[in-house]
């Protein structure tokens, strides 16, 4: 599980800058970890694991501000320690079947969201929908990540990315037209 | 459109979803996830040290266990002893047993911080005897199989402490890999009884006892921070 050899830092900046983030956020992060896998030794592979992750690909992580560098450090954490406690209690991720189409197209059913909801009502929409669907969708719409990206960043199949945005989006699609209902 | 973006909203659920961890707990992390970290972040200060008599690092698995057994050949034939090197270990073969140590490193602990346990000792395993705690350089737990009445030891060393000597007369002697660490196995030829001992990074850890070889492995595999 653990990919600490993947590591590739390439200046000396990047080695500072992470070092310097790892300084920083590693007790939180460790608290993150620790609080899905209840086990020390696990709650640290989850941080290194996260870290390694982040030093696979620094460019991208360094382009984003301080608060999403931690937001994003969080998410990867918190997805990591899932990761490995489905991995070692044996829970199997359940793919869709390829009926199920995931529709990769521009202008996404998320868009809608800033046109129909006031900011209260989206944060309330956002902060209800179960944590991994929250995180890919605010990979894929925020930070733009392709699938192929967000799978190897979650460690999840690209299927299940596909998977889980699209009931994220299927719920969107029912709060709008609750919405609609409503007015 | 609204005044606002996904992106602020986004940032606003996620802060308060992770607000309970604004103010951790300081944790001391471990000095093998310090070690991991530091191959991470500074991956040009990793280092190789070979210096030694007979260094089997880079040789093939397989092939290492000829080599081991004519060492041992050669040190019953002259009366000579053979100091050899591997990967996390040092030893010394002498005519009637061999000797090994750990490799000095010099971030290992030098006494134990953390008691490391198994995680899949199976439940007929009972506990009965032991030595040691945090702060000592050795500790040792002895189980007895309620089902057939053997033992097993498991045994936590820190490195600087580690001296061990092995018999190598019906015995052999192999190296093998837990959990990505190196380490070896020795088997006596004349009964069940084995040992596996490898070097998990922090400290040298080892299983003893006359059990099934898989069943060894795999509980080696298991080992874990209490």
């Amino acid at each position: 599980m653990i990919s600490a050899s993947l590591a590739i830092l390439e200046t000396d900046e990047q080695r500072n800058k992470l070092a310097e983030f790892y300084r920083k956020y590693k007790n939180r992060l460790y608290a993150i970890a620790y609080s899905k896998l209840n086990n020390k030794q696990d709650a640290e592979d989850a941080v290194m694991e996260t870290f390694s992750r982040i030093a696979d690909k620094p460019q991208k992580f360094f382009r984003l501000r301080n608060d999403e560098q931690k937001i994003m450090a969080d998410v990867i954490v918190r997805n990591v320690s899932v990761d490995m406690y489905k991995h070692a209690n044996k829970i199997e991720t359940v793919e869709l079947s390829d009926n199920i189409v995931y529709d990769d197209s521009e202008n996404p059913t998320e868009e809608q969201l800033l046109f129909k909801f006031d900011k209260t009502v989206l944060m309330e929409f956002i902060a209800q929908l179960p944590p991994m669907q929250r995180d890919i969708m605010y990979l894929r719409a925020v930070h733009k990540m392709e699938i192929k990206e967000i799978a190897k960043e979650l460690s999840v199949s690209e299927n299940v990315v596909r998977q889980r945005l699209y009931h994220a989006r299927q719920a969107i699609q029912k709060r709008l037209e609750k919405e609609e209902i409503l007015k | 459109m609204n005044d606002y973006t996904l992106e602020e909203v986004f940032e606003i659920v996620y802060k308060q979803e992770f607000v309970e961890f604004d103010n951790p707990r300081k944790h001391r992390f471990s000095s093998r996830h310090r070690r991991a970290m530091k191959n991470i972040l500074h991956p040009k200060s990793q280092t190789k040290s070979v210096d030694c008599k007979v260094d089997l690092s880079h040789i093939p698995l397989h092939k290492r266990l000829l080599v081991f057994s004519v060492l041992i050949f050669l040190a019953v034939i002259t009366g000579a002893a053979f100091i050899f090197r591997i990967v996390g270990f040092s030893g010394t073969v002498y005519p009637d047993n061999i000797h090994m140590f750990s490799l000095n490193d010099p971030n290992a602990p030098k006494t134990i911080e953390e008691v490391y346990y198994l995680e899949a000792l199976p439940g007929r395993y009972e506990y009965a005897d032991g030595y040691g705690e945090i702060g000592d350089g050795v500790i040792r737990r002895v189980y007895t199989d309620q089902q057939n009445g053997g033992h097993i030891s498991f045994e936590q060393y820190a490195k600087c402490v580690y001296n061990v000597h092995y018999d190598n007369e019906h015995c052999t002697f192999e190296e093998l890999e837990i959990n990505g660490y190196n380490g070896f196995i020795w088997r006596s030829n004349q009964s069940e009884l084995k040992e596996i001992c490898w070097d998990n990074g922090d400290y040298i850890l080892s299983i003893c006892g006359e059990i099934d070889e898989n069943e060894a492995i795999f509980l080696a595999k298991s080992a874990k921070i209490l």
